[in-house]
Order: structure tokens, then sequence, then C-alpha cells
């Protein structure tokens, strides 16, 4: 549980488009990335993401409240099964957002160093594709049209790997 | 909007392998077809996931395994494997795939279905690894005399399944560096000479016992170092329908623990057992939801086992034994010395399997069930009495006298009730949202398959039929979304308004999706009308 917020240790983080987020200091260290910033003394008042919009960042922030305030799985094995329970449907209504938005998060929860909420992002993404079409797992990831194969190559691929389609 | 960035091919392999780990390799295959980036990328997976079967159609399972493993970079090491096995499998495609998987430094292996392969007990022989760390085995049958040993330094987490055990207490005992031990719905037999089952094992330090069946006379876990020992006796009510299902209280020799430093011990089950239990724990959960009467003294005596104990749950049942047998605690000192906390809990509560049938069955158009297994579920509707949970003062005073300063808290049915409730609802509140999810992707699916077909020489006896395509399954929906509503009043307090959220989040889900089967059923119907007045169109012209 956290400590009472008034009196616990401020962080505050800025985000690519200037905003800042006040949080308490037991959020912030849920990720790694600035746990160990912390540790080493190497972070100011404000830590700047540079590379993290406000909207990915406030979705973020909202996640590792959440989590840092439930029991911690590995302490004891008698944690609670309603904590269990809420931080699943927790974590399933957060991972209802649009496709842009959960590779953002990903990206972000790779650079911060959240592990729970990069196994969170790519199992939704993993959910999304299942049994899709390549065509429409292209259009999901909106894979890039610069990158695409040539029809000839695209044909090859197929016929080297006919074994795993249809 | 940048909706053109493409944000997955920015992703580090690593995020991409693990994305596709938790799909069938089947989906990395094909992805190869997409874009550069990700043609070869299957080839340097570390993750072999031959999970789901149903994606295969072009070639049988073996073949597909075995053009994986020869396709795949020989370099590149595997860090895990999960295998689903059925009918039609082969011993040597598996074996195959485990031995890659060996050579290739694996250290999470899943495998499921072995039983399926005739005659395959479990291939303890290539069990060989040194690198091997988490193992799940479901269904099958391991022998630990057909084999010498199984040689896995490295494993610390194994967790078997449905899978029967013969001769298996000194095959735990080699696995050196175990630290986390299952076994769940496992069948255990020995051979006569030796009748008991031992856990001997000096790094172990979580072991769950989950509704295993004990063909044995005793069960002995030594484990020195163990931090947390949860056991789970099979409950009464499984045991009417299976013959000959042998649980805990079969055993002459009951269940003995040896554990120096433990922290959590938590048992469950519907009746009372031998155990007797020598070391130091800090946390005990007792949770026996029928005991016998004369299991009083049995229970008295594991009390002065745990004179350690900081904090204690017992069910109300035990607590209600103890009242009844005020002639045997009054002559008894209060076994706790260092008690911090006495929880006393009701055991008996509505079960997760009665929840199930609120996916198909109105809880308003409930009846009292013979059986008893839907009463409290009945109960749910009904406004139930507020049942009183006292405590005599003996009691009070044989649990509490030895550590005054102990808190004590009692649990109400009401509370306990809700609880089960909130996380009953919450899971016919996902279980829907997971069907919805699948009748989409099968409306999807379906909506590509559409082909119209033009001539009666082309027709098929089922396209005369006048029939629409619907889709089964709605009642599942209007049905749970019903009882959700229902249910929400009864869930806890605190949770109400955000359940709520979510259940009318749930219903627009729900509406989106029925009206696209509506809508679909109307396309079907303009398809088949302009199939069949071409049929006519044929008749009439010459």
């Amino acid at each position: 549980m956290s400590t009472s917020s008034s009196s616990s240790k401020k962080i505050v983080l800025k985000s690519a488009d200037n905003e800042t987020f006040e949080i308490d200091e037991i959020v912030a260290l849920e990720s790694q990335a600035i746990k160990n910033m912390i540790e080493d003394e190497c972070a100011d008042n404000v830590i700047p993401l540079g590379n993290i919009d406000s909207k990915t960042l406030s979705k973020i922030i909202e996640y590792c409240k959440k989590h840092a305030e439930s029991p911690k799985k590995d302490d004891n094995a008698d944690i609670d099964e309603k904590a269990v329970e809420d931080l699943k449907s927790f974590d399933a209504e957060f991972a209802k957002v649009d496709m842009p938005l959960i590779q953002d998060i990903l990206m972000a929860a790779n650079f911060l160093n959240i592990d729970n909420l990069i196994g969170l992002m790519c199992r939704t993404i993993a959910d999304r594709i299942k049994g899709k079409t390549p065509e429409e797992i292209r259009k999901i990831l909106n894979i890039n049209k610069n990158d695409l194969l040539s029809p000839e190559q695209e044909a090859k691929a197929r016929e080297e790997n006919s074994w795993a389609f249809d | 909007m940048d909706v053109e960035v493409d944000r997955l091919s920015s992703l580090p392999d690593k995020l991409i392998y693990k994305i596709l780990s938790y799909v069938d390799i089947v989906y990395s295959i094909r992805l190869s077809v997409l874009s550069s980036r990700l043609r070869f990328i299957w080839t340097s997976m570390p993750n072999l996931n031959f999970g789901t079967r149903e994606v295969y159609r072009s070639s049988p399972y073996p073949e597909f395994v075995n053009n994986v493993l020869s396709g795949r970079n020989n370099k590149i090491d595997v860090s895990s494997v999960s295998l689903n096995l059925a009918c039609g499998d082969t011993e040597s495609s598996v074996k195959r795939t485990l031995e890659y998987a060996f050579s290739h430094n694996v250290q999470q292996l899943t495998i499921d279905g072995l039983s399926y392969i005739l005659n395959c007990k479990f291939p303890l022989s290539l069990f060989s690894s040194k690198s091997l760390k988490h193992l799940t085995i479901t269904s099958t049958t391991i022998d630990g005399l057909s084999y010498s040993s199984w040689d896995l330094p490295a494993l610390t987490t194994l967790h078997l399944q449905f899978v029967k055990l013969f001769n298996c207490s000194s095959m735990l005992t080699t696995c050196h560096n175990l630290k986390n031990l299952t076994l769940e719905r496992c069948e255990v037999f020995e051979r006569e000479s030796c009748n008991g089952f031992s856990i001997i094992n000096s790094r172990l330090l979580n072991l769950t016992l989950k509704k295993v069946e004990w063909h044995v006379e005793f069960l002995l876990v030594d484990t020195p170092q163990l931090k947390n020992l949860i056991f789970v006796d099979t409950p009464q009510w499984e045991h009417s329908y299976i013959l000959n299902q042998r649980s805990i209280r079969d055993m002459s020799g009951g269940l003995t623990i040896s554990a120096r430093e433990l922290t959590y011990l938590r048992i469950k089950g519907s009746f009372f057992f031998k155990l007797s239990f020598e070391g130091f724990v800090e946390k005990v959960d007792l949770c026996i939801s029928s005991p016998h009467r004369t299991d009083v003294h049995k229970i008295c005596d594991l009390f002065q086992c745990l004179h350690s104990v900081k904090s204690l749950a017992l069910s109300w049942e035990i607590v209600e034994l103890l009242s009844a047998s005020v002639e045997v605690i009054s002559h008894q000192p209060s076994p706790f010395a260092s008690l911090k906390s006495l929880k006393v809990y009701p055991s008996k509560s509505i079960k997760k399997y009665s929840f199930r049938i609120l996916e198909d069955c109105l809880l308003k158009s409930l009846e009292i069930d013979p059986t008893g297994q839907l009463d409290q579920l009945y109960q749910l509707k009904q406004e139930q009495a507020a049942m009183e949970i006292n405590l005599s003062t003996e009691v009070k005073n044989y649990l509490l006298d030895g550590s005054p300063n102990a808190t004590f808290t009692v649990v109400s049915h009401e509370e306990t009730r809700a609880i089960k409730v909130t996380k009953g609802t919450q899971r016919l509140m996902s279980e829907l949202r997971e069907h919805l999810k699948k009748i989409e992707a099968n409306i999807e699916n379906r909506r590509a398959d559409v082909e119209q077909k033009k001539t009666l020489d082309d027709s098929s006896p089922g396209d005369f039929k006048m029939k629409v395509w619907g889709w089964g399954g709605g009642e599942k929906i209007f049905v749970t979304l019903q009882n959700v509503k229902e249910l929400l009043n009864k869930v806890l307090a605190s949770k109400r308004v955000e359940m709520q959220a979510c259940f009318y989040r749930l219903c627009a889900e729900a509406e989106t999706v029925v009206n696209k089967i509506i809508d679909d059923m109307k396309t079907d119907c303009d398809v088949k009308r302009s199939i069949l007045s071409g049929y006519f169109n044929e008749f009439t012209s010459s």
C-alpha cells in the first residue's frame, strides 16, 4: 500500500509535449528505468521523457498507480484472490484502446522498462492478430507500405512456406 | 492523425518475438509475406509455440513441426517450447522436437496431451538438460522406476497436471534446484514396499498440492527451506461422482510436514485428516468445511504444533466444532503464544462452478435444486436472513488467552457472499466478452467466405432450403446480461459503481455484435433471393 499521498516523496515526469505529471515515488518505481535513475541519484526532481507524449504517459501512470497499490504476488502466496481478480479486470479494461495507442504504450513501457505492462501490451496485440489472415494483420498492425515485398518476393515467400498456409 | 506510422516495424526484435510468442508459430510464418522486416523473423524466434492445432490444414501436424524445425535458423537458441499433442501425433515427432529443444538450450517447456500418443509413457530418458528451468506437463503417465533418473540440474519450477505418477518420490529428490513444485489433480502411486510418497527436497520454496488422488498410505513433506505450502483436498462433492477416488483422509499415515522456515500454510478441504507438523510457521489458514465431531482432538493437537503462529485464519465450521466441544478445550492451555491476528470466516459460500450455470439459465428462474449444489445460488435471489456468527467465551479464551493483544476479526456470511458474487460476476462478464469476440471473429471470417453461386449446376441441395444463417448463442448473451444486471445489486458496495460502468460498456459491445449478426442475416436473405431468382430465370429461359 502506498503511504498517505501528502507525506510521500513526489516525482515529476515531463512528456514530449511538455506536460508535467506529479506522481508518488512509489508509483514511479514501477518503472525499472526510473528506479535505476533514482537509485543512482541521477534523477533530478523533474524527469524529462522526450519520446513519450502526454496521452501515452497519462495511460502509463494510470497503470503504474493501480499496480503500485496492489499487493505484490511474489511476496506471499497468501495474496488476496480478490486483489488478483481485481487487477485482472483492471488490465482487461486498460487494454481496450486502439492499436496505435497500444503500440505507443508498448514502446514507452519498453523504454521505461515496466515488465508487466510490456507483457500486457504484447498479449493484447497477440489477441488481436489471432485467427486473422496476413492481409487482415497487415491492416491491424498498419505495417509500413514502404517495406512491402514485391509481388514476386511475396509469391516466393508464400511458396516457400506453403505448408503453413491453408 | 498519424495513422501512417508503422509502429510495429520500429519495435525491437525482442518485442516482436514476445508478441508472437503468445500466438501459434504458424502466424509468425504467415507474417513472412507482409514485409521485408517480417520476411524471416520466424526463423530466429526463440519461442516455439505449437500451442493451437486447429490452424493447420494443409499439412499434418508432425510434418508441420518438422518443417518449422528444419526451416528455423539452427544457430539460434530456443528459450521456450510449448507442445499441444492430439490424436495422430507420433512419438517420433515429439522426440524430435524435444531433442531439438534440449540441444538448443531450452529453458521453458510446456507439454500437453502426451497421453494421446498410444503407448507413449512420458519419455523420461529424453529428459536430460542443463538449461531447462521451467517444465509444465499435462496428462501423461510418469513411472520413476522405468528410467534411471532424469537429469535436470537447472530445473526450478515443475508443474504437473492430470499426471499419473508412479514411484516418483526419488525423482523429485534428485531435482536439486527445484524451488516451485505443483501437483494438480494428479494421481500418486508408489510400489508396495515403500507405500508412501515423500517430497524430500532441500531447496524447495513453494509447494502446492491441489486435489491430488493419493493411492498411498502416507505423505511426507520434508523441506527445510519451504516458505509456502498449500494443500487442497479433493472436495466432498466431487467424490460423489467419482468412485474409488482416494483423498488424504483415506491414508492411514496422513500428512507429515517438516518445515523449519515456513511462512504460510494453507489447508483446505471438506474433512479433517491426520496431520502432523514440525517446525515454525507464521501464517496459517485452516479451511475445513465439514469437520467431524471426533476430529476435535486432532485439531487441538495440531494447534499445539502451530504454537508459533502469528496470523491464524479458521473456517467458521472449525470454531463451531470447538464451541460444541467445550469439555475438550476447557482442560487445554491456550495453544498460541505469539498470535497477532485471528480471523474467522465462513467457508461455505457460492462456488465457482455454480456461477457457470448463469450463462445458460436465468437466476430468477432457478428452483431449489435437489442435489443441493445450486442452493446457494437459489438463496441469492431470496433475501436471506442474516446469519450471526457468535463465539462462545470458552472458545475465545482457548484461542486467545495465550496472546491477549491479538486482533480478532469475524468475517460475516454477507461479506463472504458479496466477495464471491463480485468475483463470479466479474468472471461472467469477462467470459461474455470473450464469447462476443469469438462471434465477431467468426462473422468476419464468414463475410470473407461469402461467394454467390450463379447457376443451377453449381448449386447444392442446401441452397434450396429457405433458411437464413443465424448465430446460435444469442441466448447466452441475453441470459448472461440479465443475470449480471441482477447480480450487480449484490456485489461489494465498493465495487458496484466500477462494475456498473463495465456492465454498460459490455451491453454496448453486445449490441454492436447482435446488430452485426442481424445485418448478416439480412445480407443472407438478399443473397438467397438473388441466387434463387437466378434459378427461376434459368427455368424459364430456353
